[in-house]
């Protein structure tokens, strides 16, 4: 919502430079900024005055215009518009106006003569439609003067981002009210006078209500022998700054209420009021209206409609009908100003969806007690700008009048809560600023509440109140936190940092990935993923909850290989969700990681060659994390999978919790990605309760052996390896696998396993004779396996 | 006497000498001084006679063993020198160094690690919820009206069966106060979703970290004073912290919290919209209609919470200017932290 710094100032006197006000009332909780309402364009637009009009000599349709343009001397300018005529007061586009769409202005030629301007029309100032012919202005306007001051007054717009809570500021009092309660000043509410004629308005009109709870209140006046017409600049500037445009003197009339006092008001054409009266009452299903915007909308009864004696007038709350609009013709006019419950009126709109300035306060509460001070404020204003003649009384139908409610504070209450010392004068002067009238006895203020102020009912929201205009910047800050004495417990985010930082310290990216996805692109991972569905997707893309981490990171991988960087080691670590019908959200949620290599693990370097991402360099990562980190006996068993050639199942502690494989097709869009993955369910309870234990590293010489033999190409390491464990004896410490031959110089049908044996006891000097002893077993036990044969033992 | 005393200070001499590291030739200089024959050992040994007979053999035996010690150390330091000129002349010292690929933490895991700490320090836990909440604990529990207009300014995710994406951290505080009793002093960080248009502020998904107090006598004093603490380590000493009243439907009073710009020093500019000021989060005391959800007397038990979203601050504090990079993960743009 904007606001007018000149508007403000009628209710309250301040002295403070627009900037600072806006500053006080964002520390009074109004956020305020000021804004340009018009657009940049507007510096080289200024006044001109027509000085005379002739006709182009080679062209029909345009003039040649002398125009004063305030300094130096007066302008020839060209002008096409049918309208312009000598003794005109215009807006004149000067030379240099750039306008947004890049047309800009330039000395010309016209038909051989010289234009240097342009003059505009509404439309070309962005104004309105208009564009029947040029915008022609006051006659009091002087040549020169820009058009924003023109049309402002040299007045300053401020946009205020109010909390819905606010209803109350919805309007210039409202505003005003709170500043005066901040800066202690005396809010000076409008002053007028309602003359009225001698016919009852109860004799023209009356009121039913068939739905009390929907519309607790409506009252109307009459005026009659109204001239339509042009509002005065003064009302035309103040609607400019508050962002409303200026139709005729009785819509602005209305428009400056709601936009005084925050309550919407509407007017119709008496005229077309058939039956003299106004029943107020819930559309009834498919009954159709006509809205002002021109269209039809087809209602049910969530609607409110305002109706004559025939037929509906206008949607309650919301907007008017087009059959009761006041036209240039309209001599006589019903005013309303009524109440309508917040939730009847969203719904309303949500129905129709349709948000206007009214549905926008009536939603948030509008005060039904200030129905009455509105009405009469609007049909003065009315009366003064359009002339005619207010009927005698308002039609006011208010069977049961909503009261304003007593809440009570303690004073040390709101202390204790706020962290302040603040006396109760001060309290009080706080109170009564806002117009929160109460007694005070003993630290204990009894408020009685106003009926503008729906969201104060309890004793915390006049804390509120308190800090608010106090200041929360003035409460002072305590020297010492108090820390609770209670024992943080590990969680698992620990944990997650743990494998985050080790994954970083080994050269991998961390990722964060979108966690919607289209419902058809979920890859089984683990075959078991049932995917949760939005009810309301933001698009086809996002319209579930991602079952495994997959997708995203695959499509990371593609968006970086497709830009050239193809070396990459990838991991994400986040939650996943799949459908669980015993959950109260009816999910179940886990934390995976997902890892992704490709390229080279390893660069070539002038020292070393490439070395590619294989399955083992992610089997290596996964076991140096889990066993490592967190004690996990961790088992691979290959299995087949659709996603993935080459697949390993990841067995920690003998349960399944991850699959590891090399990247087969996983969607039409990656066909050409490849890459290494490997996708890990983090058991919840993992690494918490981990305790190391110290082993005591032994004193005596370390001995190694390598062991070569030559086997059966499809005996697997992890047999041989198995069988070296089982016939090694206590002293074998390790067996390392380090290198591997099939070729040349060995029978086909065989490869070649080289293994460094590691031997050491604990307590003692092992002695040639006890490892010879050991190496022959392991051999035998090779021999005897897989029939085995050394091929050389480097000892 | 004297004389024992001229081969101490002859060695000390020596090692004088030494220890300013001479070159190759000065070494060829310091042995003729000293071992050659005009050399001051010579000429010290010549002066035997002048010692008693019985302590000559003495004498001399020290004599002896400073002339080997000088031999070995002068030997030792030009094979330094000749070392040195070897390796020297063998190796390209100036190849580069061979490269280690270090890894990278995101942005807004480093963002929110750094929170972590800084809370840590004053005594918080951590506290984790689910994603997926129900509309109980994401609205109602925190005083959501089912009509009030506050739940306009959450566009919220459903799931076909009515659970919602969270829209924010806050259904945590409801877990955690429901388990535990206070005093409660953590922090939740966690992922949000909110249903918003993707741009360059916007994204459909966010972090946030959401911090809960609930003790006997919590003012909002403290809450103040927590949160500038925080600031001032986490965004400088000299950043200034502006509390805004405003409202949220789970605190009452409520507010909103801003630091003074750290690009333009509070004198406006493009970042903070000519305000001079940031907006980083909202905080407020625990309106008692929430404590009342979870069963806890407010007429006893006070509370504060705050919350404030990684990915603005992370952006504040790198200068990123379109959120959709925090989650393309190019990994040019992740190598950068
Ligand atoms: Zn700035």
């Amino acid at each position: 919502m904007n606001i007018s710094y000149n508007w403000l100032k009628e209710y309250i006197d301040i002295d403070l430079e627009p900037k600072v006000l806006a500053e006080k009332l964002t520390d009074a909780g109004l956020e305020a900024v000021i804004v340009e309402t018009l657009p940049e364009f507007f510096e080289t637009i200024v006044v001109g005055h027509v000085i005379s009009r002739e006709q182009h000599p080679d062209a029909d349709k345009l003039s040649v215009c002398m125009i004063d343009l305030g300094a130096g001397e007066a302008q020839q300018i060209i002008c096409g518009a049918p309208n312009i005529a000598a003794g005109q007061n215009v807006p004149v586009a000067t030379v240099g106006t750039r306008f947004p769409d890049g047309n800009a202005i330039k000395k010309a030629k016209l038909r051989g003569v010289e234009s240097n301007g342009m003059v505009c029309s509404e439309r070309e100032l962005e104004l309105s439609q208009d564009h029947s012919g040029i915008m022609v202005l006051d006659e009091s306007a002087k040549p020169g003067t820009n058009m924003k001051s023109y049309l402002s007054g040299n007045d300053v717009s401020i946009e205020l981002d109010l909390t819905p809570d606010r209803s109350d500021a919805l309007g210039h009092l409202g505003i005003a009210r709170d500043l005066a309660a901040s800066l202690n000043l005396e809010l000076k509410k409008p002053v007028f006078e309602v003359i009225e004629s001698n016919t009852d308005t109860s004799s023209l009109i009356s009121v039913e209500l068939e739905d009390v709870q929907a519309c607790p209140r409506y009252a109307a006046r009459i005026v009659r022998g109204v001239t339509i017409g042009d509002s005065p600049s003064w009302i035309r500037q103040r609607l400019q700054s508050a962002g409303i445009r200026s139709i005729n003197n009785v819509v602005d009339a209305a428009n400056y209420v709601l936009m005084e006092t925050g309550h919407p008001l509407h007017t119709f054409d008496l005229r077309y009021i058939e039956g003299e009266k106004i029943i107020v009452r819930k559309a009834r299903d498919k009954e159709k209206i006509t809205t002002l915007d021109g269209k039809e909308r087809e209602l049910d009864d969530s609607v409110l409609l305002i109706c004559d004696g025939v037929k509906p007038v206008a949607v309650a709350g919301i907007m008017g009908g087009e059959n009761s609009e006041v036209k240039g013709d309209t001599t006589d006019l019903l005013l309303e100003s009524a109440y309508f419950d917040p939730i009847v009126v969203r719904r309303g709109a949500k129905k129709l969806q349709l948000a206007t300035d009214a549905s926008h306060r009536f939603e948030r509460g509008t005060d039904p007690n200030g129905i009455p001070f509105a009405l009469d404020r609007l049909a003065s204003l009315i009366v003064e700008l359009a002339g005619g003649e207010i009927t005698q009384g308002m039609v006011d139908a208010y069977p049961s009048p909503i009261e304003p409610i007593v809440v009570t504070m303690r004073a040390a209450r709101c202390n204790a809560i706020l962290g302040t010392d603040i006396s109760t004068v001060t309290m009080s002067g706080i109170l009564n600023g806002l117009e929160l009238f109460h007694t005070e006895s003993e630290g204990l203020f009894q408020v009685s509440v106003p009926t503008f102020r729906p969201d104060i009912t309890r004793e915390i929201d006049l804390v509120e109140e308190i800090g608010r205009i106090h200041g929360y910047n003035n409460i002072p800050l305590p020297d010492h936190f108090r820390i609770a004495n209670k024992i943080n417990k590990k969680t698992p985010d620990q944990i997650r940092e743990k494998i985050i930082d080790q994954l970083a310290a080994i050269g991998f990216n961390q990722i964060y990935g979108n966690g919607l996805m289209a419902v058809e692109e979920h890859p089984a991972v683990f075959g078991d993923e049932e995917a949760l569905v939005l009810a309301n997707p933001l698009s086809r893309d996002m319209a579930s909850m991602r079952t495994s981490l997959l997708m995203g990171v695959a499509k990371v991988a593609d968006y970086n290989i497709k830009r050239r960087q193809v070396d990459l080691k990838l991991f994400e670590l986040g939650q996943v969700s799949t459908v669980d019908l015993n959950s109260e959200t009816g999910a179940r949620e886990t934390s995976h990681l997902g890892i992704f290599i490709s390229g080279d693990v390893r660069t070539k370097q002038w020292s070393s060659e490439a070395e590619p991402a294989t399955i083992f360099h992610l089997k290596g990562f996964v076991s140096s994390i889990f066993a490592d980190l967190f004690g996990k006996t961790i088992n691979y068993k290959a299995i087949p999978h659709d996603l993935f050639s080459d697949t390993l199942e990841i067995l920690m502690d003998e349960e399944q919790v991850g699959v590891l494989g090399s990247l087969k097709k996983i969607d039409q869009n990656l066909k050409g990605l490849s890459g290494i993955y490997t996708e890990i369910r983090i058991p919840e309870n993992l690494g918490l309760d981990r305790r190391i234990h110290y082993q005591q590293v032994s004193v005596f010489p370390v001995v190694e052996r390598d062991l070569s033999i030559l086997i059966d190409s499809d005996v697997s390491y992890e047999n041989v390896e198995e069988t070296i464990r089982k016939n090694a004896g206590k002293s074998l410490v390790y067996s390392r696998l380090y290198d591997i031959y099939e070729g040349k110089s060995i029978a086909s049908g065989k490869k070649s396993l080289t293994f460094r044996l590691v031997f050491q006891n604990q307590q003692r000097t092992l002695t040639e004779k006890e490892i010879d002893k050991d190496f022959q077993r392991i051999l035998r036990g090779l021999e005897d396996a897989y029939k085995a044969t050394l091929r050389e033992a480097i000892l | 006497m004297s004389l024992f005393k001229k081969v101490d200070d002859l060695r000390s001499e020596f090692m004088q000498a030494l220890a300013s590291n001479p070159a190759l030739s000065d070494l060829e200089q310091i042995r003729q001084n000293f071992l050659g024959r005009k050399g001051v050992i010579n000429d010290l040994f010549k002066k035997i006679q002048e010692i008693e007979a019985d302590r000559r053999g003495e004498f001399g035996g020290l004599i002896n063993q400073l002339k080997l010690d000088i031999h070995d150390h002068i030997e030792a330091r030009i094979n330094e020198h000749r070392g040195e000129e070897k390796a020297l002349s063998s190796v390209d010292v100036t190849l580069p160094g061979i490269q280690v690929e270090r890894g990278t933490i995101h942005p807004i895991e480093s963002t929110l690690r750094d929170f972590k700490q800084i809370f840590h320090r004053l005594g918080f836990s951590v506290a984790e919820g689910p994603e997926i909440e129900t509309q109980w604990h994401n609205f109602d529990a925190l005083n959501f009206p089912p009509e009030h207009p506050a739940r306009d300014m959450q566009d919220t995710f459903f799931l076909k069966n009515d659970s919602v994406l969270r829209t924010h951290t806050s259904p945590v505080q409801i877990r955690l106060m429901l388990e535990e009793k206070p005093p409660i002093r953590s922090i939740m960080p966690g992922r949000v979703y909110r249903n918003e248009a993707i741009d360059a502020g916007h994204y459909c998904l966010f972090h946030q970290v959401e911090g809960l107090y609930v003790d006997e006598h919590v003012t909002m004093g403290e809450l103040k004073a927590t949160l500038e603490l925080f600031c001032r380590e986490y965004f400088g000493e000299s950043v200034k912290l502006r509390f805004r009243p405003s409202f949220f439907p789970f605190t009452e009073p409520s507010s909103e919290m801003d630091v003074s710009c750290f690009l333009c020093g509070g004198q406006g500019c493009r970042v903070c919209k000519q305000t001079g000021w940031l907006e980083i989060g909202g905080c407020g005391m625990v309106d008692p209609n929430v404590f009342k959800s979870v069963n806890i007397d407010s007429e006893i038990y006070t509370g504060y919470a705050f919350g404030m979203g990684i990915e603005r601050i992370a952006m504040m504090k790198y200068g990123i200017t379109d959120i959709r990079l925090l989650f393309e993960n190019d990994v040019r743009f992740l190598k950068q932290f």
